[in-house]
This record gives structure tokens, sequence and C-alpha cells, in this order.
């Protein structure tokens, strides 16, 4: 297995304040990581700093992908070089109807490859076939990018954008905040049908209960702006369990 | 040849604006001349145009436009820097006819002359003295097509292009109206007056394309009778100077007004849309939604009136206008401006300014969508709400106008 994504030594922040203290952690192509921990930890922080969104300042350290450095890379680059960030909050865009705006996103990453632009109709019907799976509608394709959805929906429109731009490197912020068991499920079998020996997610979250279902490879406890703790799927499990406070409390002794 | 227009100069008598050129022809245009030189011109000392100094934009003196043969396109009725040319066939169920002497419109229209234009309007009143002409456009029953109109600005010169249209019971028409204008100064003073019977629809769209040195103000008057319903979409965009003043008035009960404007104001440009709902009956609808694109250095002004009379009960009135500042030296007032005297009455209003979402434009450039092409979709879906609004007759046009303008907007 070779290193997909390599993290050494980031740290980072907002506003001259640190949150990432220092973070070392490599991904594998194939793996599927999971980072949790409480609040305020700085897991959305990662999350934003690995998109590149311009708000966050780095002080230190790199952010390799595929062996080079992306962290003076703008957004737009690094989506095209196959990273995807499924927002914790996604933004609603009025009046840019969703099938353009996806039709957009994947022609400029197709450009940017080199590639032709996808075949209107068949990325038409394939587009809708999955809004009709994922969102539960398909005329939502139609209308404004997240305008006038529901919590849930938006972060089902999430995972719908993730399955068509097919990324190499899925970073999903708390995609299983507010959504139902059903919608959980639905979301984690999606996931578990573009793991592949070439990609790679890191699911960040609260809760063990989408753990269940993705059974990540491997499990870290971010904790004031570190990894505390690495682990397997057990990990989760016992956090599940005991809470934060345990592994803190051992943390520290 | 004698000088027509001349801005008011300190301590120069404001009727020194205006040199009367030879006798006028009739005594409805001779009244309006005499009118004109005891009404004091526009002025920044007056609110209606506090924000709109159309002097720094009537710099020097212009001449009365001159007739001019060219070859219209395929419009119904074109005006050619004020002179109208009908073409030889217009839609079915329309009666065009042209009058160049006031005195010889027949009784019953020339009543209807100058009848929605207040008398204290000075560009208005100066239309009405030194038009050349005015078209007579008659819908009865309803028209199919769209009756084309088109303006063409040719001449450094003045030009007061004059339409009346009337409406009858229980008929439709649509009017596409374009300003094609070429580079250079020139000014016009557009005065269209339309009368919409009972439980009729008159749609109007007015496609705007300007060019640096032009000015144009624009008065478009409609009075609405019973159940009768009009709409006024105005597409402004480019360059120079357009001062638009719809005015629609609500007479009949059960009637219904609705503006919807886009405006992409390029650098100089000074786009103005001073509109006027006023609600006379009862059970009346109003509808205005404005929006627009402005970059560094234009000027946009948006003033919403809305009047509802005393008798006017039960009226529903709503306004609402929004703009994106492309730039920081963008200059853009909006004023609302509610004058209600009726007790049951729903009347809203909302305007909103703002550079383009920041978090949306992440959004978009984290799925690999590069900043250009990413504002270009904002924008789109941005003045797209209002082309939802929009007649089929100029949806796809106007659609496909943004697409163009949006090229010029990127590029600046």
């Amino acid at each position: 297995m070779k290193p997909l994504v390599e993290i050494r030594n980031l740290r980072a922040g907002i506003d001259g304040k640190e949150i990432l203290k220092g973070i070392n952690l490599t991904i594998n192509s194939g793996e599927t990581h999971a980072i949790m921990g409480p609040n305020g930890s700085g897991k959305s922080t990662l999350a934003q700093v690995i998109a590149g969104h311009p708000a966050y300042e780095v002080y230190e350290g790199e952010v390799l992908f595929e062996g080079e450095n992306i962290l003076e890379l703008e957004p737009e680059e690094r989506a095209q070089k196959g990273i995807f960030l499924a927002f914790q909050a996604p933004v609603e865009i009025p009046g840019v109807p969703l099938l353009e705006f996806l039709k957009t996103a994947l022609n400029e990453l197709r450009e940017a490859r080199g590639q032709e632009p996808v075949d209107t109709m068949s990325f038409l019907s394939k587009t809708r076939e999955l809004a009709k799976e994922i969102i539960g509608k398909e005329e939502v394709i139609y209308r404004g990018v997240n305008e006038g959805f529901s919590g849930g929906e938006r972060k089902r429109n999430e995972i719908l954008q993730m399955r068509l731009l097919e990324p190499k490197f899925a970073v999903l912020d708390e995609i299983d905040s507010g959504l139902d068991i059903d919608a959980l499920k639905l979301v984690a079998k999606h996931i578990n049908e573009m793991r592949n020996p070439e990609r790679a997610f890191l699911l960040i979250t609260h809760y063990y209960r989408i753990l269940e279902h993705v059974k990540p490879e491997k499990v870290h406890i971010l904790y004031d702006g570190k990894i505390v703790r690495s682990g397997d799927y057990n990990l989760a499990l016992e956090v599940e369990e005991k809470g934060y406070d345990w592994l803190l409390e051992s943390v520290k002794a | 040849m004698s000088v027509l227009v001349r801005p008011p100069k300190q301590k120069v008598a404001y009727k020194e604006w205006v040199d009367l050129l030879a006798e006028p022809s009739d005594s409805i245009k001779q009244r309006a001349q005499q009118v004109l030189q005891h009404l004091p011109p526009p002025h920044p000392k007056y609110e209606e145009w506090r924000q709109t100094p159309i002097w720094n934009y009537l710099k020097e003196p212009l001449q009365l436009a001159e007739p001019e043969s060219i070859k219209p396109g395929d419009e119904h009725i074109a005006f050619i820097n004020g002179y109208p040319e009908v073409g030889a066939q217009w839609p079915e169920n329309v009666d065009v006819s042209v009058y160049t002497r006031f005195d010889d419109i027949p009784e019953h229209l020339r009543e209807k002359l100058h009848g929605l234009v207040n008398d204290s309007e000075y560009f208005a009143m100066a239309n009405l003295a030194y038009s050349p002409a005015v078209v007579i456009v008659e819908a009865k029953g309803k028209v199919n097509e769209p009756l084309k109109i088109k303006h063409y600005l040719t001449q450094n010169a003045a030009s007061f292009p004059r339409l009346l249209v009337i409406v009858h019971d229980d008929s439709e028409l649509a009017i596409d109206e374009v300003w094609e204008t070429t580079e250079g100064y020139k000014f016009s003073v557009f005065v269209g007056e339309a009368y919409v019977g009972k439980n009729s629809i008159l749609w109007w769209s007015k496609e705007q394309h300007g060019s640096d040195g032009v000015v144009v103000v624009d008065y478009t008057e409609g009075a609405l009778y019973e159940g009768a319903r009009a709409s006024v979409f105005t597409y402004t965009s480019g360059a120079g100077f357009w001062r638009n003043m719809p005015h629609l008035r609500m007479r009949g009960p059960n009637s219904g007004g609705y503006m919807y404007g886009i405006t992409i104001a390029g650098e100089n440009a000074l786009f103005d849309n001073h509109t006027f709902m006023e609600h006379v009956s009862p059970d009346t609808e109003g509808d205005e939604y404005y929006k627009g694109l402005v970059d560094g250095g234009a000027r946009v002004v948006f003033n919403g009136r809305i009047y509802v009379h005393q008798q006017a009960q039960g009226t529903n009135s709503y306004q609402s206008d929004r703009y994106i500042e492309l730039k920081d030296n963008a200059y853009i007032f909006s004023r609302p401006q509610l004058e209600i005297f009726a007790d049951d009455v729903k009347c809203t209003h909302g305007a909103a300014i703002g550079f383009v979402d920041t978090n949306a434009l992440l959004y978009m450039k984290m799925r690999g969508i590069r900043e250009e092409k990413a504002k270009y979709l904002i924008y789109k879906g941005f003045l797209g709400e209002i082309i939802e609004k929009c007649p089929n007759f100029v949806k796809d046009r106007w659609q496909e106008q943004i697409e163009n303008d949006l090229q010029w907007v990127l590029n600046s």
C-alpha cells in the first residue's frame, strides 16, 4: 500500500489562534480512517485546511497528496487533484441549478485532467438516478444548489456530489450529524460502495453509529489539536462506551 | 441651426435651456413649449433627481435630431433618432397610425395624448413640445405576436420618440422594445403612454443597451382599468445614462401592475430605475423586483414609490431590489418610498446590496470550479430569478444577453 495523504507536523489556526498543534497522520490508498474527538478539538479545522479554506493559516508542516505538498494550492486545484470535502454545513447557492453545478464541477475536474467534457445525456440520466436514490427525488437537480433543502437533504447532497465527482480522497466532516438511521445507513452504503484500493476516506464524527456501518481501518482521537490516540475500530467502540473523559484522563496521566 | 438643449448655467434663467426652434406647428406643441419655459429643469436639489445628476451627463448643448434615412430591421415600428418609420405590416388585430401634427389626432385619441404625464415633468413636456410625431397603436382582441419597436440613436443630437398605446377591452398586446445606440453624446426622451382596457393584458419589454455618452430618459406610463394586467420588463446593460420611470396606475378594481428589471451597469454607467406603482382602486395588486450587477465606477439608483390611495382598500403591493457590487467603488442607492392612505393593505419592500457570497464561491471552488466560472454561475443564477418572470418572447434572448454581458463583467 502506498501513502495517499501524509500530514506532517501540521500546525494551523485562524485569526492568530493555533488550533492544530502538530498533526501527524498517514492515510494509504484503499484505507478509511475516522477522526473522533470532543467539540473544539480541531476536527473541522483539519478538514478545512486539507481542502484549502483561505481563512485558516498554516504555521508549520506539510500536507502531501500523492507525494506533493498541496498547501500552496488553491481549493479548486486541490479538488482537481482529487480531494473532496463534504461540508458539515453545506452552502446554499440560490439560482444555480444543482445539475448545472454538478456538470460544471465534473467538467472542470475533467478539463484539468485533460479529459473531454462529459456526455450531457448520460450525465443527466446518471445524476437523476443517483439523486432519486440518495436524496429521494430526482427533481431536486433542477433546483438551486441546496436551495430549500432540509438539513438531511443537504447532507445527502454531499454524498450525491461525492458519487458523481469520484474523488481519490474524500474528507467527510460530520456527514452523520442530523441524519436519521435510514439516511445514515444509506450514506454508509454509498461510502462502502465507493471504497476501492485507489481511494481513501477520512470520516470526521462525534458518534460511533456511522462507524458501525462503515467499519474504518483506523480510528484516531483528536484532542486539543493533537492526535492523542490511534487504534483500530475497537477504539471507537471504547470511546462509545466510556466517553472521552476516560481517554483524556489516561492521556494526561 | 439653433440650439435646443443647453444645461442650466449659473445665473442663467432656466428658460434659456430651450431656445425655440421655428414656430410650433400646432397648438398642442405650442402649449407644451410655453409650459416648458416656465418649468424648472430637474436639479439635484429636488429629491427626485438628487441621486441622478443628469446635468453632469448633459454638459454640452445639443441640436434637435434631423430626419435620416436608414434601413430599419424587421421591427414593426422604428424610431430613427425619434422619427418614426412604420413597417408595411404589423401583427393582426393591431392598428398603427402616425401623426406629426398633434392637432390632427382624432379627438377621442387626442384626449389620451399626454393624458398620463404630469405637466410638471420637465423632460416629458420637452418631448410633447419637440416630438416630431406620435405613433398610435391600437390593439383590439388578442394579438398573437409581439409588436416589435426599435429605437436607433445614430446622431449626436436630441431626440423625442413618442408612443401612445390603446389596448381595448378584453384584448392582449405584447410590446418588444429595443434600444440600439452608438457611442457618442446623444440625448433621447421617450414617452410611452398605455391605456389598458377592462380585462386586458399588456406585456412591455424594454431592452436597453447603452454606450458611453448616451443619455436616455424613459417615461413609460400605464393606466389599468378593471381586471387589467400590465407588466413592464426592463433589461439595461452596458454604459451610458438611463433613467427609467415606469408608472402604472391601477385605476380599475382587480387590476394588477408588475415591474421587473435587470441592470448590468458597467464602469461610468448611471442606471436609475425610478418606479411608481399607484393603487387608485380597491383590490388591486402590484409586484416589482429589480436585480443587478454593478461594476466599479458605476452608479445604480432604485427608487420604488408605492402610493395607495385612500379608497384603494384590499391592495397588495410588493417591492424588492437586490444588487451585487462587483468592486468596492460601485455606488448603489436604493430607496423604497411607500405612501399608504388606506387601512386594509398589504405592502412589503426589501432591498439587499452586497458583494458576491464568498461562502458560495468557496464551496464551488472546493468542488473544482475555477473562481471566474463560479462567479459566472452565481451571477447568472442571481439574475435568472428575473428571467423566470419574463414572458416567453424575451426569455431566451435575455438569457443569452446575460451570458454575453457576463463576459465583459468577468473581464472588467
